[in-house]
C-alpha cells in the first residue's frame, strides 16, 4: 500500500516559502502522492494554485486535489487548468473530485446547488471530450493543451451517496475517502463502489484511496483534531447558525487522531486490510519537520 | 521603461517544464515581469497555473496576466486564485484583465456572452471585497488567503473602448496593449483612460503597458508572425490595431515583427517615447529558452 501526504491546508498562513520546502521534503522522502483539499468560502489556498506551485518544486511525487469540487467551477476551465497542470508536472496530476455541499461556496460562485449531481455529470462528460482532444460542439474547436497521460489526469471520485459512487464506474479511476472516516465505514462504501463497477461491466477493480488525519505529537495531534472541527464547522456558513452536520464525526476525531508512528501504523493495517491501494496521511498543523516525521512510516 | 518578457503561449504538453525554465532565466538575466495571455478555446496553457509555476521558481520578478478574460470565469473562484498565487508569491502578481471578444471561450466556459460588460463590473467590485477581508454576500463568511498586496493585486486593463478604458480609473492601476505594432494608435487609446482618471481626480498617471512581438532570429520572427496570425485568426490574422488590410499575408515584413536587436531597441525607443512605462517584448511561438538570454542582451 503507498503512503501519501496533505499539506496542512485547512490552516490559514502558509507562505510560498513553507509549501514548497514542504513538498521537497516529501518528494525527497519518498511519499507516493500530496494532496491539497478545496474549499471557497475558506482560508485555504485554491488547491490548483497550490499543487502547481508544488509541481513546479518536485521531480517525483504525484500531485492530487483531495477533493476539487467541480460544480462550483466551469468544466471548460477546470479541462484546461488540469491539463496544464498536468504539462507542467509532466504527467503528475490526479484530479480528485466531487459535488461539494456547502452553501456558502455555492453562494459565492453564485452557483445552484440544487442540480449539482447532474451538473457535475454533464461536466465530467465535457472534461473527458476536451481531454481526449473533442470539441464542446461543432462550433467550437478543441481546447489544450493535451494532457500528458493519454485521455486525461486519472480521476478519482469522492462522495458517499450512490450517485457519487456509480460516477467511479462510469468516469473514475478509483474512490477517495474524506478524511473522517471509520475503516467498517469505508470498507461498506467501497463495496457497494465494487458492485457497481462490476454491474458497469468494467475490468480489474477501481483503486481504493484514504486520508488519515494524523500528526506526530500529542498536541499536534489535538490542533490537528481542532482543524477538522473547524473547516467542517464551517459547512453551511457558519454566521448562519446552522449547525454543523459533521460535528458529531469531527468531535469523534478529536479522541482518534493517532500521534505516534505506533499508532498511525495501526490505523495504516486496518487501512490496508480492507484493500486500500493508497492512503494520505494528513497532519493539521503548519510544522515542517511533521514531514519529516510521518516519513518514518515509509521505512 | 521597465522591459519585461512575455511568456509563449503554447509550450508543447511533453515541454511543460520549459515554463519553470524560461522563468528562471528571465529572473537571472533581469527583465522586470513576466507576463502571460488568455484563451479558452485554444492549445494554449492556462495563464494563472502558468504564472504559478513560474512564481514557484522565482524570488523578484513580478507575474502579470495580459489579459485575462475575465467575464469567463467565476469571480468568487477567480479572486481565490488571484489571492492564492499572490499569497505564494510572495506580492508579485499584477491582474491584468479585459471582457474578451471569442464567442467560442464563453460557450465553451458556460458563460453568457451578451451581457460581459456588466458582469465584468460586478465581478471586479466582488473581487475588491473578497482581497479587502469584507463580506462577499449575506450568509459568505470572508474568503481566504489574504493576498500579500494589501485590497489585492493591482489591476490593468486591457480593450479599446471608452467604456472599457474608464474602468482604469474607476478600479485600477494602468492600460495594457494588445500587441502593440501601431504606436501612435496605442498611446490614442491610452489617452481614453488618461482622461477619466483626470475627471475622477486621481494623482499621476495610470501605468501605460505595451506589450510587443518580437523575437531575434529570422525564423523565430517568423514563428512570431505566425503564431500572432493562428491566434488573431478570428478577426483576419492580426491585432485589430494594426493597420493594413485584414487577411493579409503573415510574414515578418507584412506584419513588422522585428528580428535583430536593432529593430527591437528601435521599436521600444518608440514606446519610451509615447510615453510607456513598461514593455513586454513576447517572442509567442518560440520555445526555445535561448531566446530568454538572446532577448535580453539585445534589450537589458
Amino acid at each position: 500500500m503507498k503512503i501519501g501526504i496533505g499539506t496542512p491546508g485547512t490552516t490559514t498562513t502558509l507562505d510560498g516559502a513553507f509549501v514548497k520546502e514542504y513538498a521537497r521534503r516529501a518528494d525527497a522522502a519518498g511519499f507516493s502522492t500530496i494532496t491539497h483539499l478545496d474549499r471557497l468560502v475558506y482560508s485555504n489556498h485554491d488547491p490548483l494554485i497550490a499543487l502547481t506551485t508544488i509541481a513546479a518544486v518536485t521531480q517525483r511525487i504525484r500531485l492530487q486535489t483531495s477533493v476539487l469540487l467541480v460544480p462550483l467551477r466551469s468544466a471548460g476551465l477546470v479541462a484546461k487548468q488540469a491539463a496544464t497542470l498536468d504539462a507542467i508536472s509532466g504527467g503528475r496530476l490526479t484530479l480528485g473530485m466531487a459535488v461539494g455541499v456547502r452553501k456558502d461556496d455555492f453562494a459565492l460562485a453564485s452557483a445552484d446547488p440544487t442540480d449539482r449531481g447532474r451538473r457535475f455529470d454533464a461536466q465530467l462528460a465535457l472534461m473527458h471530450r476536451l481531454w481526449a482532444g473533442e470539441s464542446e460542439s461543432a462550433e467550437t474547436g478543441p481546447v489544450g493543451p493535451r494532457p500528458v497521460q493519454a485521455g486525461g489526469p486519472q480521476v478519482l471520485i469522492g462522495g458517499r451517496v450512490p450517485a457519487a459512487l456509480r460516477r467511479v464506474a462510469r468516469w473514475g479511476a478509483g474512490y477517495v475517502t474524506g478524511a473522517v472516516f471509520s475503516p467498517d465505514t469505508a470498507h461498506a462504501i467501497y463495496q457497494q463502489v465494487l458492485d457497481l463497477w462490476h454491474e458497469a461491466g468494467r475490468a480489474g477493480t477501481p483503486r481504493f484511496v484514504g486520508t488519515v488525519a494524523c500528526a506526530i505529537g500529542e498536541e499536534q495531534a489535538q490542533r490537528t483534531a481542532e482543524s477538522i472541527d473547524h473547516y467542517y464547522h464551517y459547512r453551511g456558513g457558519a454566521r448562519q447558525g446552522i449547525a454543523p452536520p459533521a460535528r458529531v464525526a469531527a468531535s469523534d476525531s478529536l479522541n482518534h487522531i493517532p500521534s505516534t508512528i505506533p499508532a498511525i501504523r495501526e490505523v495504516l493495517q486496518a487501512c490496508e486490510s480492507i484493500g486500500m491501494d493508497e492512503v494520505i496521511v494528513r497532519p493539521g498543523v503548519e510544522e515542517i519537520d511533521q514531514v519529516d516525521r510521518l516519513a518514518e512510516l515509509l521505512r | 521603461m521597465r522591459i519585461g518578457l512575455g511568456l509563449p503561449t503554447v509550450f508543447p504538453s511533453s515541454e511543460g517544464h520549459l515554463v519553470m525554465e524560461w522563468a528562471r532565466r528571465a529572473e537571472t538575466a533581469g527583465f522586470s515581469s513576466l507576463s502571460i495571455l488568455d484563451r479558452l478555446v485554444y492549445d494554449n496553457f492556462d495563464p494563472t497555473l502558468t504564472l504559478t509555476a513560474a512564481a514557484a521558481v522565482t524570488e523578484r520578478i513580478r507575474l502579470m496576466t495580459a489579459i485575462l478574460i475575465a467575464p469567463l470565469r467565476n469571480a468568487g473562484v477567480l479572486a481565490k486564485e488571484a489571492a492564492s498565487l499572490d499569497a505564494l508569491s510572495n506580492g508579485r502578481l499584477t491582474l491584468g484583465l479585459g471582457v474578451g471578444n471569442r464567442k467560442d471561450d464563453f460557450q465553451v466556459a458556460g458563460a453568457e456572452y451578451g451581457n460581459r460588460g456588466k458582469r465584468f463590473d460586478d465581478q471586479i467590485a466582488l473581487m475588491k471585497r473578497v482581497w479587502a477581508g469584507d463580506d462577499a454576500g449575506e450568509g459568505i463568511g470572508p474568503v481566504g488567503p489574504a493576498p500579500v498586496q494589501l485590497g489585492g493585486p493591482p489591476l490593468i486593463f486591457g480593450g479599446r473602448s471608452a467604456v472599457a478604458l474608464a474602468r482604469v480609473a474607476k478600479w485600477g492601476d494602468g492600460y495594457v496593449t494588445g500587441s502593440v505594432s501601431d504606436i501612435a494608435g496605442a498611446r490614442t487609446t491610452y489617452e481614453l483612460a488618461l482622461r477619466p482618471w483626470r475627471e475622477a481626480g486621481r494623482s499621476g498617471e495610470p501605468l501605460f503597458i505595451g506589450s510587443l512581438s518580437c523575437a531575434i532570429g529570422e525564423a523565430e520572427a517568423q514563428a512570431t508572425a505566425e503564431a500572432g496570425a493562428r491566434y488573431y485568426s478570428y478577426q483576419g490574422g492580426r491585432p485589430a490595431n494594426t493597420p493594413g488590410k485584414p487577411g493579409a499575408s503573415a510574414s515578418p515584413a507584412a506584419t513588422g515583427i522585428p528580428s535583430t536587436a536593432e529593430a527591437i531597441r528601435e521599436a521600444l525607443r518608440a514606446c519610451e517615447a509615447a510615453g510607456m512605462d513598461e514593455v513586454f517584448v513576447r517572442p509567442n511561438g518560440v520555445t526555445d529558452p535561448d531566446q530568454v538570454d538572446r532577448l535580453a542582451e539585445a534589450v537589458l
